[in-house]
């Protein structure tokens, strides 16, 4: 039987036990809330948005360093204030209001906050802090600075135009294109990239030879006018272009400054920088920057254009080499070839000479005794005629190099008559078999042209003949065409040489062992052109060549 | 008795009739190979040699002659007279003319030949 006493006794004990446990329970939480403050004062603290804590009335309990620093003030100034004195007044400013423009309790909108720097761009999110219980009890507002964002773009999007712009000026460097030709395009981009004028000022001596602008139109017209024109050694500009100091940046330009001894109008000018194109041990030209804007032209843009700048002045200087080589060598191909030709046509003319200077003495001396008259006629005609072809291909040559037509007549021509004395009259005619067709037509052509034409070819001909083989000279009608072929068992020609055989001073691989002047052939081709004919040649079967020159027949003539 | 050697029958021509009015025989030969036929066949007081001529040049049928003809005069003219073809003329003992100096020539072919 139970006691009253101890039914009382174990309740208390029952009661003291659960009073215990619930203080522990108590404890428990006490630490976890602790623990949970002091962590969320930790985010607070950490977060790199701007953190205000407000109650429930909207006066702000908690805050972080970046907010104070983001709003310029202290954190005793800013605790305890009311949350619509830091914030635009469109913000919802306490977490009642909140609620009720945003019932989902969050909101976020890009706006501004009048700061420490006048007016920063913010991203700003807010949300209400509810209890366990859902009920608010106060509210927390981020504000996100996107100045920095902004900034992080725009440098972004500058590194990536930095990287294309030194990337393609690379290329220049590499000799892929003609840098002069990019300057234009490299221009504008550097322009688009630092949003200031650009121009790139080429030199000559000093003498501006070329200049590319890009940017402000006033400014860059006014740039475009110092073209030709002599940089003044004294200004900064000549200063640059004769070597040192290789960059000047004249910040905050004041009015009526001398802009490199530019006549460039300075109102709108804020900055100016002038960078050297640095050629291999010289300068090559300029690089102009002018910008509208305070500090635009900041360290890091003066790098970039001296990065480029030593780029594009590389690429010049290689360029500008490249082309005086090229010149030069084409000067000298000129100046050989002119010699060749000179020594090439005094040599032939030589042996005409000493045998007509011969036949002469030996007549003057011995009242021409001893030397018949059918022997002696025919030699003179053909030394005569040769100096006749040699002296005529000269000015030929000297016409067609003056850019002047070449005189021929156009009257109707026999062939056969002609080709009859050409064979006549040029050496080696016993090795010149003539085969033409006796009704051969008329053609419309020059007599003494036509003689030339064909005696060029022929004496082509047997010069690459090997000893002992005859050269043959055929004509066939075709339409109102009259054909004469000129054929040989010469070497033949390289198919891949036909294209230039007819070019100047073009000698086949196998000419390279005889004389001659690469002249004939040129000039031969000129004259088939002046007559209205053509001239090309083609392989013989079983090696040689044929040289065929088609002449237009006399109208009517043609069978 | 004397071999002019030209591929050109004007310069051949012109070589006779100064010579024989020089008092001297002259046979003729159109190239190399017709003038080692003749140097074998008749015996002759000097050739006279073209340099430039198609097939063998003149150097070249003066080299041959050398080793049949040890002797025999040749003479041997040329339009351009560079140092390569002076040192090896001078190392066949040939006579060397320039081709526009004809009264030359015939006075060279006088002191070569004798006569």
């Amino acid at each position: 039987m139970t006691a009253p006493e101890d039914l009382v006794r174990e309740r208390l004990s029952q009661a003291l036990s659960e009073l215990s446990r619930v203080q522990i329970e108590l404890d428990q939480e006490r630490r976890r809330r602790a623990e949970a403050e002091a962590s969320f004062d930790e985010l607070v603290w950490s977060m790199s948005d701007a953190l205000l804590v407000v109650d429930q009335r909207g006066i702000v309990v908690r805050v972080n360093a970046r907010a104070t620093r983001l709003l310029g003030r202290l954190t005793d100034e800013v605790l305890g204030s009311r949350i619509e004195t830091l914030l635009p007044s469109d913000v919802p400013a306490t977490p009642w209001a909140l609620l009720h423009q945003h019932p989902d309790g969050r909101f976020q909108v890009e706006t501004s906050l009048d700061t420490a720097d006048g007016t920063t761009p913010v991203s700003l999110t807010g949300a209400v802090i509810r209890d366990r219980a859902g009920k608010v009890t106060g509210g927390v507002y981020a504000a996100r600075d996107l100045s920095e964002t902004q900034r992080l773009v725009a440098s972004l999007a500058e590194a990536t135009d930095r990287w294309r712009l030194l990337g393609r000026t690379s290329d220049l460097v590499a000799g892929e294109i003609d840098p002069r030709e990019a300057l234009p395009e490299i221009a504008a981009e550097v322009s688009r990239a630092t949003g200031a004028t650009v121009a790139f000022a080429l030199l000559d001596g000093v003498v501006v030879d070329r200049i590319v602008a890009a940017g402000d139109g006033s400014t860059a017209e006014a740039l475009g006018r110092l073209r030709g024109r002599p940089v003044d050694a004294t200004t900064a500009f000549g200063a640059v272009a004769t070597g040192q100091p290789s960059t000047l940046h004249v910040p905050a330009v004041p009015s009526g400054y001398p802009l490199f001894g530019l006549e460039v109008e300075t109102g709108d000018i804020s900055d100016a920088l002038l960078v050297a194109l640095p050629g291999h041990d010289d300068v090559q030209g300029v690089v102009l920057l002018f910008t509208d804007g305070a500090g635009a032209v900041d360290e890091q843009r003066i790098e970039l254009v001296e990065q480029i700048a030593a780029r594009t002045g590389l690429a010049i200087a290689n360029a500008r080499l490249r082309d005086s080589l090229a010149s030069l060598v084409a000067d000298g191909q000129a100046r050989q070839a002119r010699e060749d030709l000179l020594a090439g046509v005094s040599h032939d003319m030589k042996t005409p000479l000493t045998i007509l200077d011969g036949f002469v003495d030996q007549l003057a001396h011995d009242d021409g005794a001893g030397i018949p008259l059918d022997v002696l006629a025919p030699i003179l005609k053909r030394q005569t005629h040769r100096l006749r072809r040699l002296v005529m291909q000269f000015l030929d040559y000297t016409c067609i190099e003056a850019d002047r037509a070449l005189s021929v007549g156009q009257v109707p021509v026999d062939l056969t008559a002609v080709l009859t004395d050409t064979v006549a009259t040029i050496d080696d005619a016993q090795r010149v078999r003539l085969d033409l067709p006796p009704d051969l037509p008329l053609v419309v052509g020059d007599p003494q042209r036509l003689d030339q034409v064909f005696a060029n070819l022929l004496t082509n001909a047997l010069k690459f003949s090997p000893p002992g083989e005859m050269v043959t000279v055929d004509a066939t009608v075709a339409g109102r065409t009259v054909r004469v072929a000129v054929t040989d068992r010469g070497p033949g020609v390289d198919p891949a040489e036909v294209d230039q055989m007819f070019e100047k001073f073009t000698r086949g691989a196998h000419a390279q062992r005889i004389e001659g002047t690469g002249l004939g052939l040129y000039v031969t081709n000129q004259l088939v052109r002046a007559l209205a004919g053509h001239l090309h040649v083609e392989p013989r079967t079983g090696g040689g060549s044929r040289f065929i020159v088609s002449l237009p027949a006399v109208h009517g003539a043609a069978s | 008795m004397l071999l002019v050697v030209d591929d050109n029958y004007d310069v051949r021509m012109l070589l006779r009739i100064s010579l024989r009015s020089a008092g001297y025989q002259v046979d003729e030969a159109a190239d190399g190979q017709e003038a080692l036929r003749c140097v074998n066949d008749r015996e002759y007081d000097a050739v006279v040699l073209d340099q430039k001529m198609p097939g063998m040049t003149g150097l070249q049928v003066a080299e041959r002659i050398r080793t049949t003809h040890p002797k025999l005069p040749v003479v041997l003219f040329s339009a351009y007279l560079d140092g390569t073809l002076s040192a090896t003329a001078e190392r066949l003992g040939l006579h060397v003319v320039t081709k526009t100096d004809l009264p030359g020539l015939v006075a060279v072919v006088q002191a070569a030949a004798g006569g």
